[in-house]
């Protein structure tokens, strides 16, 4: 019956065809701000995400009917903002007959949602749809992120316990267990800042970012409407010396300071995918190939292993390896889990966030995944790469990672 | 116009070149997936076809051809991995060819070197045999996936095409050991291939649902593209009389007909089998006599521009 089940499944195939390319047709995001300071400090997600839907409208010329589902990723906002979203596509004269849900996969969020897209797409659902993410980290706070009351029970099990860790804990376990220098941690935050201050010199954030127009509000309360273009959080001129001074942020013994770790930042991104076809059919750019997704959990109390091993998933997903890989963008949620991650996989130091990472400009939590495509895309496109990865850590311990080809070469 | 039902599922039907009223049909129990197989030779009549000779197989039959040198002689491709020789007088194979180590999808009789055959298979390769020692002569191993169709030169005796799942189609000559000439434009497995009768061209089919006609002196891109079927295209087969007309049999369940003087749509579409139709060819003697077969068991012969004979 073997050569049965052979002869069906050529059968099959000639009917079904090959399986549907997903392809990347637009990322964009929003300049990622400093939480409470920044020029994104009182503006609401909704608002976000309602211009960056515009600019990508206004640059693909898409049809806005065509869009078939939205999905963005948040974490801070009651319920991920489910409701909200709605309202922001109401904002940006979507019509009704557009579907949206909100997704929550913590620090992956933004990148769960375009593997939700992609995989809706492949499964013939859907042949468009808007992937992204959004946090506002000023008007929402970090710790609503663990929302009370929990069981009592399950902090008797180690495990269950370690997920509810302050992030900076689970570094500074990292840390401890497998030696990683306070010296390399910093190093990576002086090279995180200085790669993202040369990008942004010369220009390379432009094409992925959308200017933001928005209203702040002063210390006595005086209302000001401003355009936000940059990112604020990248400070030049970072050195060791002036890392070097900053006291561990967690445990005092440990080496996760404020200097090595991502910012509080406010932010969004969003991501067009669509079916090849398509895409050519509705005359849309095709940028880059979705490949392959994959999360892995790994354990709570040292969380930030995770591209460790979600990375190696993603790329035998992919039939790849290590060394087919042009660039890696692997949040920076902390130097320490990056650099474990960087050297586990034996990865090129100078292959890894060629634009400087959240150390440098930010963290955005439910964004972060989307913002990473965004400034993926133009990099590999500059450097006529092939394949880049993207990979973050989950807090409550997990790994997420994606492999994506760039087709502009 | 004339019918026949097969018991299995029909695969592939080929017209006698002897006789004007003579048609084989290769056939396959369980749609081609398992079981038995059986080669029918039909004689036309009004309305119904008179079986006059039959032939059963252990496995199933994907593919049917005269003998070029022999009135009385048919090839047939099972997928025991073997390609059998018929003779109408003896109920067994005179011939058993066993070389190919999968299924056999594809048997073409040389229409000057009489003695010479060609078979393509799901092993990936193509094999060309000599009848008279029953010898495999020449294997030709590079396509990467599927060999779906094999089909000599109309003009070039050592010039054969095939076609395979690795979505190219290449020219062989049999004097070489690599191939002369592929093409690459399908997205998908190329199922089926034909020369055209009159010129260089040839024709392929995909299930990628489109029809190319190439000219093999720029294999960059196709030279005409023949969209309209709905699924993808089991067979394809230019006529013997006019080079700018083509017959496609698909799993769309239609027998549609092209003329590439106006190739935007199909001249004619036959929707007349019930179930994925797999087989077509032109008559030899009469030039609108067409035939079509399909996984409906109903064979089918009429004048292309007239409608199908319903059952």
């Amino acid at each position: 019956m073997e050569g049965g089940a052979r002869r069906l499944n050529i059968i099959n195939q000639h009917l079904t065809g090959e399986p549907i390319e997903v392809v990347i047709c637009a990322a964009f995001r929003t300049p990622l701000t400093r939480a409470k300071k920044g020029g994104l400090k009182d503006t609401p997600v909704e608002e976000m995400l309602a211009q960056l839907y515009d600019h990508v409208i206004k640059t693909t010329r898409l049809d806005k009917a065509k869009i078939e589902e939205v999905v963005i990723g948040n974490v801070l906002k009651v319920g991920s903002n489910g409701m909200g979203l709605r309202l922001a596509q109401f904002m940006s004269g979507f019509p009704d007959t557009v579907p949206c849900y909100s997704l929550n996969r913590m620090c992956a969020s933004g990148l769960q949602s375009v593997a939700d897209i992609a995989n809706a797409i492949k499964a013939g659902q859907i042949k468009i749809g808007i992937a992204g993410g959004a946090e506002s980290m000023s008007l929402f706070e970090m710790n609503s992120a663990v929302h009370p009351p929990l069981p009592e029970r399950a902090f008797e099990i180690p495990a269950a316990a370690n997920t509810v860790l302050p992030m900076g804990i689970t570094s500074d376990n990292v840390v401890s267990r497998f030696g990683i220098t306070r010296q390399k941690m910093d190093q990576m935050a002086v090279d995180s800042h200085a790669k993202a201050a040369k990008a942004q010199e010369t220009g390379l954030f432009d094409e992925e970012i959308v200017p933001i127009k928005t209203v702040v509000k002063g210390e006595n309360g005086e209302q000001k409407t401003i355009t936000v273009t940059k990112d604020d959080g990248i400070r030049k001129g970072t050195t060791l010396q002036i890392l070097g001074k900053l006291r561990p942020a967690f445990n005092p013994n440990g080496g996760t300071t404020a200097g090595n770790s991502s910012q509080v930042t406010d932010g969004a991104a969003v991501v067009l995918l669509a079916s090849r076809q398509a895409a050519i059919e509705n005359n849309l750019p095709i940028l880059a190939r979705f490949v392959s997704f994959a999360a892995v959990g790994v354990p709570p109390e040292i969380m930030g292993v995770g591209p460790a091993f979600a990375i190696p998933r993603a790329l035998q997903l992919a039939g790849l390896t290590i060394n087919d890989i042009d660039i890696f963008e692997i949040n920076e949620a902390f130097a320490s889990q990056a650099t474990f991650s960087i050297e586990h996989l034996g990865i090129d130091k100078n292959k890894v966030n060629p634009k400087g990472g959240a150390i440098a400009f930010g963290h955005p939590l439910g964004c972060t995944g989307s913002r990473q495509v965004a400034t993926l895309l133009p990099e590999l496109r500059r450097t006529r790469g092939r394949y880049g990865v993207i990979s973050m850590c989950i807090g409550s311990g997990m790994g997420a990672a994606a492999v994506i080809e760039n087709l502009v070469r | 116009m004339s019918l026949f039902k097969t018991p299995f599922s029909a695969y592939s039907l080929a017209f006698s070149p002897y006789e004007q009223d003579k048609v084989a049909v290769a056939t396959s129990q369980h749609f081609g997936v398992a079981g038995n197989g059986a080669l029918h030779v039909l004689q036309l009549g009004v309305p119904f076809m008179r079986e006059i000779y039959r032939a059963n197989t252990q496995d199933n039959l994907f593919d049917v051809c005269w003998l070029e040198g022999n009135e009385h002689q048919i090839l047939v491709a099972s997928g025991d991995g073997s390609v059998k020789l018929y003779d109408l007088a003896y109920p067994q194979p005179i011939l058993n060819l066993v070389q190919h180590t999968a299924e056999v999808f594809s048997v073409h009789s040389n229409y000057q070197f009489t003695k010479q055959i060609v078979s393509g298979s799901y092993d990936a390769s193509a094999k060309v045999w000599d009848l008279v020692t029953g010898v495999c002569t020449h294997n030709f191993a590079e396509h990467s996936s599927h060999v779906y169709s094999t089909i000599w030169n109309p003009r070039i005796p050592f010039h054969f095409l095939s076609s395979s799942g690795d979505r190219t189609a290449k020219i062989w000559d049999t004097r070489q050991p690599q191939s002369v000439l592929t093409v690459l434009g399908h997205a998908g497995d190329v199922l089926s291939c034909d020369w055209d009768k009159y010129s260089e061209c040839f024709a392929t089919a995909s299930t990628d649902q489109s029809i190319s006609i190439w000219d093999p002196r720029n294999t960059q891109r196709a030279m005409i593209i023949l969209t309209g079927h709905s699924l993808g295209i089991r067979k394809v087969k230019y006529s013997p009389f006019y080079g700018n007309i083509l017959v496609s049999a698909s799993y769309d369940m239609s027998v549609c007909v092209w003329n590439l003087a106006n190739p935007s749509a199909p001249l004619i579409r036959h929707m007349h089998h019930t179930e994925f139709a797999s087989g077509v060819d032109w008559n030899l003697f009469n030039d609108k006599l067409m035939g079509s077969c399909g996984w409906d068991g109903k064979v089918c012969v009429w004048d292309y521009d007239k409608p199908a004979p319903q059952v």
